[in-house]
């Protein structure tokens, strides 16, 4: 019984930030439950996580609990009366068919906004009247076990040598819809944004896009969320999302440094 | 945990990880002989290096980076002068001398350790005076041609000086040559069979020999930096511890017969590898529309 007790005190501690999920005194370290979401279409994201999780956790509490009834009331210790028998109730079995086919089927097409939203709306813009998508700002290949990250320079193509190489320090402008070119150079990794919500799998050979709107500046964390060998555990990168300004101050600096032809030995020693 | 460059993944590697204990680092702005800066290591790990299993490390706080530099400077240091004081005891020593006799007198013992010492100063002061011995780099006129640069870099590319097709072929896929090993290898005598058994009986620290490939210089990828500084030191000092040559420099006014390359030179060669990637036969071809397979 002090599992399914437990169990639910762990989510109820985790998502209120109570001891012990918050840093006191014999406690786990807080900010145990979702990363802070910074995207614009996180939110319904989060909304429908929470919505299956009070849904499932209400049935489970509710099932749990006639259980423990049932076996505490009808303890042979405690309870001679005969065994019943009944042959079914058909009207049960039509309502508890009901109930959570229309649940579901209320969460399907709930989901489905959010899911075109995410995956298959790409964003587009307009060219010449013509509608076409939108190209991406930079191109992230998962390589065992990092992320090249290539941004598109100014003439808005990636593979071009006004490109700009980093690895693993991704920056991006805050309120603005950003789409991200997604590839593979070797095997399967998965590029898992927490604060915006998105992850998708990249597959050798595969060429994808992600997009997103970031509306929060700060730091945060790019990790690999499928098994890719040995190094995978620090397959981590990090996301700046920042002003427009900055990012674009940002390029130019890491774009000059990029271009560096002229090198002077600095005299003396560099450390103590 | 040495520096040895044979930790437990290492025989999963292609390249290997480094052996500190030689002191020999190819990736530099010091010329053959001379230890990387600071910064060179920094950038190292900074960076990374493309194309191989070291990561970049850019995400670390500064003094974690800081802690690195010097602990990778202590283990080469460590691993250098071990291997001096093993030659030395091999070469000058008798079998059953010991190099420290700690039962011998006061004097004899203080000699032997000012002995060590010298050893292991010899090591520490090659990296004191690394910062300073840089080679500086001018930059080339950003006005200049570069069409013609490039042009000039192919010439010198296919031509006898350089002569950069040796290694790197005719086609620069790094195809001239595939047989030759680099400096750490080389030690394991791998042109030498019986030889060569007996050091991988030695345990499975001991990796097995690869041959050193020179670099496909078609796709771009850079090991020591793709900034024209990269290039151009890779060019100029060579790299170390690989059968990549330091450049002949031809200084500026010296007599036309001198052989040798000058500065411009080096850049026009140094532009012409930067233009490979973006040649039409280095991409791949254009899949007409109808085949290809775009997710969205």
């Amino acid at each position: 019984m002090m599992v399914p007790v437990l169990g639910v005190l762990t989510f109820v501690c985790a998502i209120g930030n109570i001891w012990p999920m918050n840093g006191g005194a014999f406690a786990l370290p807080p900010d145990q439950w979702l990363p802070e979401n910074i995207s614009e279409a996180g939110g319904v994201i989060d909304t429908l996580f929470m919505f299956i999780l009070y849904l499932t956790g209400a049935i489970f509490v509710g099932t749990s609990g006639a259980l423990f009834v049932f076996m505490w009331k009808f303890d042979a210790a405690r309870n001679n009366e005969p065994v019943k028998f009944t042959h079914g109730s058909h009207t049960l079995e039509i309502v508890w068919s009901i109930l959570p086919a229309a649940t579901l089927l209320f969460l399907a097409i709930y989901q489905m906004n959010a899911w075109a939203e995410a995956k298959l709306d790409r964003p587009t813009e307009e060219i010449n009247g013509h509608e076409v998508p939108k190209p991406p700002l930079v191109e992230v290949t998962g390589r065992q076990f990092e992320w090249r990250i290539r941004y598109a320079g100014h003439d808005g193509m990636i593979g071009t040598p006004d490109d700009l190489h980093t690895v693993n320090d991704l920056h991006i402008p805050v309120n603005e819809e950003i789409v991200i070119a997604i590839k593979s150079q070797d095997v399967l990794h998965s590029f898992f944004l927490p604060n915006l919500r998105i992850k998708q799998d990249v597959v050798p050979g595969m060429k994808q896009y992600v997009w997103f709107q970031a509306n929060k500046k700060g730091t945060y964390d790019v990790v690999c969320a499928e098994l890719c060998g040995w190094g995978h555990y620090k397959m981590r990168g990090r996301l700046t999302v920042e002003s427009r300004q900055k990012f674009d101050r940002w390029l130019e600096q890491q774009f000059a440094e990029q271009e560096r032809s002229e090198f002077t030995p600095v005299a003396g020693d560099e450390d103590e | 945990m040495t520096g040895d460059g044979a930790g437990p993944t290492a025989s999963f590697l292609n390249p290997y990880p480094r052996d500190y204990r030689m002191g020999v680092f190819k990736f530099k702005s010091t010329p053959k002989g001379g230890k990387p800066t600071y910064d060179d290591l920094k950038h190292i790990l900074t960076d990374g290096i493309p194309d191989t299993a070291m990561p970049s490390f850019k995400v670390l706080p500064e003094n974690e980076i800081d802690a690195l530099i010097h602990y990778v400077r202590y283990l080469s240091i460590r691993g250098e002068a071990e291997r001096s004081l093993v030659f030395y005891v091999t070469a000058e020593l008798d079998p059953d001398e010991p190099m420290l006799d700690l039962a011998a007198a006061q004097e004899t013992r203080a000699e032997q350790a000012a002995a060590i010492r010298d050893y292991v100063t010899e090591v520490v002061q090659k990296w004191l005076v690394a910062d300073s011995q840089a080679t500086p780099i001018a930059a080339p006129d950003p006005d200049r041609d570069l069409a013609a640069s490039i042009r000039h870099g192919r010439d010198l590319f296919y031509g006898p000086i350089a002569n950069c097709i040796k290694c790197h072929g005719e086609s620069a896929l790094g195809d001239g040559q595939t047989t030759d090993y680099d400096d750490w290898t080389k030690e394991l005598e791998p042109t030498n069979k019986e030889a060569l058994q007996a050091y991988l009986g030695l345990g499975s620290f001991v990796l097995k020999p690869r041959n050193i490939h020179p670099r496909d210089l078609r796709r771009g990828i850079y090991r020591g930096g793709r900034r024209p500084i990269d290039l151009y030191r890779r060019v100029h000092n060579g790299i170390d511890g690989t059968p990549m040559p330091a450049a002949l420099i031809k200084p500026d006014g010296a007599p036309p017969e001198t052989k040798g390359l000058t500065e411009q030179d080096l850049w026009a060669l140094v532009d012409y590898v930067r233009s490979l990637p973006y040649e039409s036969i280095s991409r791949p071809p254009v899949i007409e529309e109808a085949y290809q397979r775009e997710r969205l």
